[in-house]
Formats: C-alpha cells, sequence, structure tokens
C-alpha cells in the first residue's frame, strides 16, 4: 500500500516538475518568436531597400535609354521604317514605368511581408506564453491528479482492520 | 546605310518579386529534455502506483472473498428464510467503490447461491423421493420439482435477480435429469406395474368369473355369453397392450387366455348343473328319476326320444320352436332367457363338456337328494324327540309299582296323551310306538290289570314283571336295537319275563312288537335296496323306445332281453348279499353307500362293466353311468351305429332266409317244371300220333274238320298253347303249329 502511496507521490511530482518545464519551454519558445519577430522586421526593411535602390536603378535605366533614342536620333540615323524617337521614348517609358512601379511595389510587398510574419510570430510568441500558463496548471492538475489517483486506490483497495472495520 | 534605334524592351531585363521565408527557432532542448525527463519519472511512478495498486486490489479481492465467505449466512439460517419465504441479508456491498466489499458481496452471494442449490436440491430430492415412492407420473413429478425450483429461485432473486437466473438454470437442469431419469424408471416400472396389474386381472377375472354368471340378470340387451365374450375381449385386449411387446408376451397372452377359457367351461358347466338341479329351469328333476335318468332325459327327454319340449336337446331357435309350458314368459309367449342362455350354453358344449355337465348334474342331485333325506330325517328326529318326550313323561308316570296306579295317576296320563301332538296311529315315517293308539293301549292294559286286580282277577303279572316288561318294551320299539341285540337282551334277562302268557307281559309279545318296529326300520333298507338296484341297472334296462325299436327285430329283441337278463341277475345278486349283510348283523347302510370305500355297491358296479362290455359293447362309468348310450354326440353316434349294425345283421339274416326260401321255392318249381315237361312230352308224344292219324285220315280231304279235329285234340290232351290258338280264334297260328308238328313227324 505504501509504496503504491509513495509512487503516486513521485508521479504527483513528477506531474508537476512536468508542467514546470514544459512552461519553461513554452516561455523560451515565446521569447524566441519575439525576437524572430523583430528580425523578421528588421529583414523586411532591408529587403524594402532592395527594391527601392531596383526603383531607383530603373528609373536611372529608362534615362540612359531616353538618352540613346535621343543620341541615335540625333546623329540622323534614323531607320523611317522602324519608328519615330518620340515613339521610341514612350516606349522606353512606358517600359521603365512598368518596371519602376514593379519595384516599388515589391518594397511594399516586403516590407508588409516581414511585418505580417514578424506579427505572426508575436502571436505565436504570445501562444506559447499561453501555454505556458497552461503546461504550468496541467503540471499542477498532473500532479493532484496523480495524488488523487493514490487516494483512490488507497479507498478502493483498503481493507477492514481486525476489528473488522473498513478504513 | 542607316542604322536602327535602340529600343528598351522587358526582355532585356526586369525587376521581379521577392519571396523571403523566415524560420523562427522555437524549439528549446534543453526544456524538452526536462519535460521529457519529468513526464518520464512520472510515468513510472504512476505505472509502479498502479502495479501497486493491482497488488492491492487482489489482496482486496481475497480478504473480501475469504471475509464474505465467513461473513456469509449459514445453511440453517437460509433454510429457515427459505422456509419463511424470506430474503436473507448478504454482508458487503455490490455498488460499493471497495473492492473488498464488493468481493465480500460477492463471496457471501456465491455462498448463498450455494446454500440456495443445496437447499433446493436436497428439497428437490425430498420432492423426488416423495413423489417416487407415491409412483406418480412424469408429468407430476415435474410439476413436485418446478414447485421446488420455481419457489426457491424466486426468493433467491429476490437477493440477486442475477444470480437467481443463474441458480434458475441450476436447478431446470437438475430438474430435467431427474426427470429425464424418472421418466425412463418410471416407464419401466409402470410397464412391469402393468403387467402386474394385467397378471392380477386376468386372475381376478378368472377367479370372479362364477359372480358374473350369479350376478347376470337374465332378460337384459347384453346377453350371459356376450358378458363373457366381453369380459374375455377386455381381458385380451389388456394382457396384448401389456405384453404384446414382450419377447414372451404371446406365450404369457396364451396361458392367460386358456386359463380364462377353461375357467369359463368349468363354470358354465357348473352353473349349468346348478340351474338344471336346483335352478327354476330345473323341471327335469323329478324324485323319482334317477340321477342317471334325469341326465338321460337331459339329452332326449324323460322318454328317451327328442321332442319338443324336452329341454336341452331342443334347438330353441329354430323356426316355429314353440316353448314348453315350463319355459313361457308370462309376459310374452318366447322362451325365457335363462332358457335361452342355458340352452346356447348347452349347444356350445363339447361332448367330453356334456359328459362333465351329465356327470355333475348327477352329483348334484344325489347331494339335493340327501339334503332333503337329510333334513326329512331331522324332522322326523325332531318330532320323535318331541314325541319321545310325551310318551316318556307318561311312562314315567305309570311306570311305578301296581298298586300305586290309581284313577289319578291315569287321568294325569290320559290328559298327557290328549296334550301330546304325537299322530293317532302309526302311519308313514312315523315310529310304531310313538303314536296315542299304542299308548292308548298300554294305559288300558294297565287300567285293566289294576281293574283286575281290585276285582280279583289274576293279572298274571307281577309289578317288577310289568316293570321289567316296560323296560323291554322301550328297547323292542327302538329301531336302532337290532333282532339279534333283543334276542341277546332277551337272554340276558330270560327269567324276568315268561315266554307267553302272564297277560301278555311275556318275551313273545315283545319279539312281535321288535319285529313290527324292526320291520319298519327295514322300509330305510328297502329303500336303500331299490336306489342300488336301480342304478346297478341302469343302462340294461331297455327303454320303451328301444322295446318298440325291437319290434320285429329279432336280434334286437334278443339283446334287449340279455341286457335285461344281466340286470335282473345283478339286482338279484345285489339284493342277496345285501340282505344277508343286514341279517347278519353287517352295516348295510355302510355296504350301500355309494361314496364309502369298498362298499357293496361298487362291487356290482363292477360286475355290470365286467359284464356288459363284452356282451353288449356298453361301458359304464365308476358311478354306475353308461357312457355310450347317454354322452356326448360321439357316443350317441356308436350306440346308434351299434343298434344300426345289430338291425343290418337281422335284415341281412332275414334275407338270407329269404333266398332260402325263395331257393327252395325254385327248386319246387325246378321239379314241377320237370314233371310238367315230362308230362307235357308225353302228351305231345301222344298227341303227335293222334294228330298223326288225323292227317293221314282228314287233312287230304277236309282240311276244316282236320284243324277242328286238332284244336279238339290239343283241348283233351291238356296240350299248352296260346289261348287264342287253342280257342280256334287264330287260324293261322294253329296252321303253323301243325305244320311244324307234321315237318317234325317227317
Amino acid at each position: 500500500m505504501w509504496f503504491m502511496i509513495a509512487m503516486a507521490v513521485v508521479a504527483a511530482v513528477g506531474a508537476m516538475q512536468k508542467g514546470q518545464a514544459q512552461a519553461a519551454s513554452f516561455k523560451a519558445q515565446a521569447a524566441a518568436m519575439e525576437v524572430q519577430a523583430k528580425w523578421t522586421r528588421f529583414q523586411g526593411k532591408q529587403e524594402e531597400l532592395k527594391q527601392r535602390k531596383q526603383a531607383a536603378d530603373e528609373l536611372e535605366s529608362t534615362l540612359m535609354h531616353q538618352a540613346r533614342i535621343n543620341a541615335v536620333a540625333g546623329a540622323g540615323l534614323m531607320d523611317p521604317f522602324s519608328g519615330n524617337p518620340m515613339g521610341l521614348k514612350i516606349q522606353a517609358l512606358d517600359v521603365g514605368g512598368t518596371n519602376y512601379a514593379m519595384a516599388k511595389t515589391n518594397a511594399i510587398i516586403v516590407r508588409k511581408q516581414a511585418n505580417a510574419a514578424a506579427d505572426m510570430q508575436l502571436n505565436q510568441a504570445a501562444q506559447a506564453r499561453q501555454a505556458a500558463s497552461a503546461a504550468k496548471i496541467q503540471g499542477f492538475l498532473g500532479g493532484a491528479s496523480a495524488g488523487g489517483q493514490a487516494y483512490m486506490g488507497y479507498q478502493q483497495t483498503s481493507t477492514p482492520s481486525s476489528s473488522g472495520a473498513v478504513t | 546605310m542607316a542604322k536602327s534605334m535602340p529600343r528598351r524592351s522587358l526582355i532585356d531585363g526586369g525587376v521581379t518579386p521577392v519571396a523571403m521565408s523566415v524560420t523562427v527557432p522555437i524549439r528549446n532542448v534543453a526544456l524538452e529534455q526536462e519535460v521529457a525527463g519529468w513526464g518520464d519519472l512520472a510515468n513510472r511512478a504512476s505505472e509502479f502506483s498502479n502495479m501497486f495498486l493491482q497488488i492491492e486490489a487482489k489482496r482486496a479481492e481475497q480478504k473480501g472473498l475469504i471475509a464474505g465467505a465467513v461473513q456469509a449466512p449459514t445453511y440453517e439460517e437460509v433454510e429457515l428464510a427459505a422456509n419463511l419465504g424470506k430474503a436473507v441479508d448478504l454482508p458487503g456491498d455490490r455498488e460499493s467503490f471497495n473492492i473488498y466489499e464488493q468481493k465480500v458481496y460477492e463471496a457471501s452471494l456465491a455462498v448463498t447461491e450455494s446454500h440456495y442449490a443445496t437447499l433446493a436440491t436436497v428439497k428437490m430430492y425430498e420432492a423426488f423421493a416423495e413423489a417416487e415412492g407415491l409412483g406418480v407420473t412424469p408429468e407430476e413429478m415435474k410439476d413436485r420439482l418446478d414447485v421446488v425450483v420455481n419457489s426457491y429461485t424466486e426468493i433467491f432473486s429476490s437477493v440477486s435477480p442475477t444470480s437467481g437466473a443463474k441458480l434458475h438454470l441450476n436447478l431446470i437442469r437438475e430438474r430435467n435429469q431427474k426427470f429425464v431419469s424418472y421418466n425412463k424408471s418410471w416407464h419401466a416400472d409402470n410397464k412391469t406395474k402393468r403387467q402386474t396389474d394385467s397378471i392380477v386381472f386376468a386372475g381376478e377375472a378368472i377367479e370372479n368369473m362364477p359372480e358374473v354368471f350369479s350376478g347376470h340378470i337374465h332378460g337384459t340387451h347384453i346377453s350371459l355369453s356376450n358378458s363373457l365374450n366381453f369380459e374375455r375381449q377386455k381381458l385380451l385386449d389388456k394382457l396384448v397392450i401389456d405384453f404384446g411387446s414382450d419377447p414372451n408376451g404371446e406365450k404369457i397372452i396364451d396361458t392367460q387366455m386358456d386359463a380364462f377359457d377353461a375357467k369359463r367351461k368349468e363354470v358354465e358347466i357348473e352353473w349349468l348343473a346348478e340351474n338344471t338341479v336346483h335352478g327354476d329351469f330345473g323341471l327335469h328333476y323329478h324324485s323319482y328319476l334317477t340321477p342317471q335318468e334325469i341326465a338321460k332325459s337331459l339329452r332326449g327327454g324323460t322318454d328317451g326320444k327328442l321332442e319338443t319340449g324336452d329341454g336341452f336337446g331342443d334347438d330353441v331357435w329354430v323356426e316355429g320352436y314353440e316353448a314348453p309350458a315350463w319355459n313361457m314368459d308370462a309376459d310374452n309367449q318366447y322362451p325365457s332367457d335363462l332358457a335361452n342362455t342355458m340352452q346356447h350354453l348347452y349347444n356350445r358344449l363339447d361332448s367330453e363338456g356334456r359328459d362333465a355337465f351329465a356327470g355333475l348334474v348327477a352329483s348334484k342331485v344325489e347331494d339335493k337328494r340327501k339334503e332333503q333325506n337329510d333334513a326329512a330325517a331331522q324332522a322326523d328326529a325332531d318330532e320323535v324327540a318331541l314325541h319321545q318326550g310325551d310318551a316318556d313323561a307318561i311312562y314315567a308316570l305309570l311306570d311305578v309299582p301296581r298298586n300305586e296306579l290309581n284313577a289319578s295317576v291315569f287321568e294325569q296320563a290320559d290328559k298327557l296323551l290328549k296334550e301330546s301332538t304325537m299322530p293317532q296311529t302309526k302311519g308313514p315315517g312315523v315310529n310304531a310306538h310313538l303314536n296315542k293308539t299304542a299308548i292308548r293301549d298300554h294305559i288300558a292294559k294297565l287300567k285293566k290289570e289294576v281293574r283286575d286286580s281290585q276285582t280279583g282277577d289274576d293279572t298274571g303279572a307281577t309289578a317288577e314283571e310289568i316293570i321289567s316288561y316296560n323296560t323291554a318294551w322301550k328297547k323292542a320299539a327302538d329301531p336302532t336295537v337290532s333282532k339279534t341285540e333283543f334276542a341277546a337282551y332277551m337272554h340276558e334277562n330270560r327269567d324276568a319275563l315268561p315266554l307267553s302268557g302272564n297277560g301278555g307281559y311275556n318275551w313273545t309279545d315283545l319279539r312281535n312288537t321288535k319285529t313290527v318296529f324292526r320291520d319298519e326300520a327295514w322300509l330305510d333298507f328297502d329303500k336303500a335296496l331299490a336306489d342300488g338296484r336301480k342304478v346297478i341297472s341302469a343302462g340294461l334296462r331297455p327303454t320303451p323306445a328301444e322295446k318298440m325299436a325291437a319290434i320285429g327285430k329279432q336280434a334286437a329283441a334278443e339283446r334287449l332281453m340279455l341286457k335285461e337278463q344281466l340286470a335282473d341277475d345283478l339286482e338279484a345278486r345285489y339284493g342277496n348279499e345285501l340282505r344277508g349283510i343286514r341279517d347278519d348283523g353287517g352295516d348295510w347302510k355302510e355296504q350301500s353307500d355309494p361314496f364309502k370305500p369298498d362298499n357293496l355297491f361298487d362291487k356290482y358296479v363292477k360286475l355290470k362293466q365286467q359284464y356288459a362290455k363284452p356282451l353288449f359293447n356298453l361301458e359304464f362309468d365308476e358311478n354306475g353311468m353308461p357312457r355310450e348310450r347317454l354322452y356326448g354326440p360321439e357316443a350317441a353316434a356308436a350306440e346308434a351305429a351299434a343298434v344300426k349294425a345289430e338291425e343290418e345283421a337281422a335284415a341281412a339274416e332275414a334275407e338270407v332266409a329269404r333266398q332260402e326260401q325263395e331257393a327252395a321255392a325254385e327248386v319246387v318249381r325246378l321239379k314241377e317244371e320237370a314233371a310238367e315237361e315230362k308230362r307235357q312230352a308225353k302228351l305231345r308224344e301222344a298227341s303227335i300220333d293222334d294228330l298223326r292219324v288225323l292227317a293221314e285220315t282228314l287233312l287230304p280231304d277236309k282240311p276244316d274238320i282236320f284243324h277242328k279235329a286238332v284244336l279238339a285234340l290239343i283241348k283233351e290232351k291238356g296240350i299248352k298253347l296260346d289261348p287264342d290258338i287253342v280257342e280256334g280264334n287264330d287260324q293261322g297260328a294253329l296252321k303253323t303249329w301243325v305244320i311244324n308238328v307234321l315237318r317234325e313227324l317227317d
């Protein structure tokens, strides 16, 4: 009987310690997630900057194209059958505008995506903290449960003493 | 040549969206290890705890089972509760969380269930034994066992429905085993019992058969034969049902039925004989007929011939049968059922049965006659005792010395005599000395004596002599005292009285008295002698029918005469020998009684058997009853054949005589014919001579005269010719005859 109780106590303590450890683990996970979220925002910023630089590069490239058209046109080497310089400029602007807009949009996407990821990680961190709390409570409940189980087993298997009473 | 303008194209290069993935390191190995470690510890401890829990649970179970078994109600408590129809309380708690309590209840329930099962089994055994002792049917046995099963199951179900159902199942199984076993043994026992019952039934049916006859009510719709047939069929059916499937059943059935049939025949014969002699139908019994004659009349009527109304010889069923007057029903004119039944039963008897019947009738008639004789003798003895008392009183009054006899004494004697019921005179069956006339004569004699003494006349007898005379007179009148005994008494007391004279007080007078009284006793002798002679000659005396049949038949008549001579001879020798025994003082009654050993009657019956067989081919039984003529159809047929043979012998003898006469007549006739022939020859010879003369003288010239002359010659010579020729009516024939004669002459 006493072995059963002792083991039940050990099991109860183990369960509580397990809950504590799980709570700590979840807290650590939460902290890590929060760090990850910060890093994600930072990385997003970097990526945004890259995209903004590419937009700027695109604008520069567009300007280079227009200049080359002007130069070609200025030399008289124009092909009458292949367009006019204005048209070519408009076309160059069109392409360059599109690339520019795309690069700008990419910068926005990258930033927002990074923010979303960071938010999600923060959210996960909050969940981990909740899990830690729950694990702690569960550890206590598990310990109490083990104790209750031990008590119930004791009650279930108790036999009357020599006096005949059921204890 | 013109050089083309540089153009901007997306193909030459562009900006594409970026794809960025972020991996967040969320695992903490140390903490995970810690979690796993604590979890593992908790699990292992829990497992240990559970293991110890199971061990403790087992221990608690064992303790609970032990405690439950100990604390369970005892057998007596269960029995008491069951008898009271109450449920018992069990320790423990079936619904408790505690294993120990559960097991206590479980164990006590098991023990209690066992007690209930044991108790129910015991009760079932008791019910089984009781029912088995009563020999109830299997169905009733099942009902009785079901009562036990249901009662205990019901009681126990109130304790535990589940266990009750289990107990019920076990008890039902036990009950079924007993039921099957009992059913098998019951059927086996029942078969034996039924077979025993059948044998007992057969024995009772055979034993009680006389009651069927005596208890039968005649005139009902069911005849006696049908009643017996019904009883027989009933017995046969029962035996077939109970023994039909047995290997030896047929033999047993045959044995019982044979016994039944034999008893039936025996009882039928007894019943027939009893009714013949003692019943209303016993018209054949007449006091003047011997048993043999009665038996004979049963077969052929009192005259020896079978006639309508004679009784058993008739067939009352034939059309036109007219029942005799004694056999008529008062309300209608049909033969009574009793007579028909007797007739029917008699017709069923075979030859052997009829022999037995006739013998039984003869025996019963003899018994009846003896009973009547005994009754008559007893009545006579009673009357004699009464009269003897009266006479003794009178004799005692008078048996005094003469000088004491006076008028008063005589007056008393006269009064007593007057009051007595004894007959006036001696009559048939009345003792000679016990009548008023004899005693009155005695009183008168005493009166005369007294008167003579008073007048001076000598009576010739003293008072002592008178007393001696009176004493001797009683002996003389006593029929049991024989003549020889009385003669001895006389010799011893010869001096008491003179031989003669003495006023009548003498021995001669007493001897005469003895002779008279003794003769009276001889009537019995004569009767016994006559009865014996009748039996001894039975079957030898010809009946009127035989005499009639023998008329004109010499052989039959001689046979009857010889038989009658033998009867006369045997009767005469029997009578002479019996008289000799009587006269010699022997016990003639003993010798004439057929029922006493070595009697004279048997001796002459044997003589009759000895002579009758070789002489007449007649057989008689040990009672002197003729077997051949009276008993059985075969015997009757043999007798008829014997008579027929005698008749045929007589007829053959007559035929021989007739043939002898005819032969003698033929001889005479032949002699006469020879003489006639000779005479005719002479005539013819003479006639031919004359004819020749006529022919020579008349024929040539006067043929008509010749013919007339021939005719005259024929007449004259007495030649026997056809009358027409002789008379001259047939001229042609005459001519032919003449021509023939003339040719012979040539």
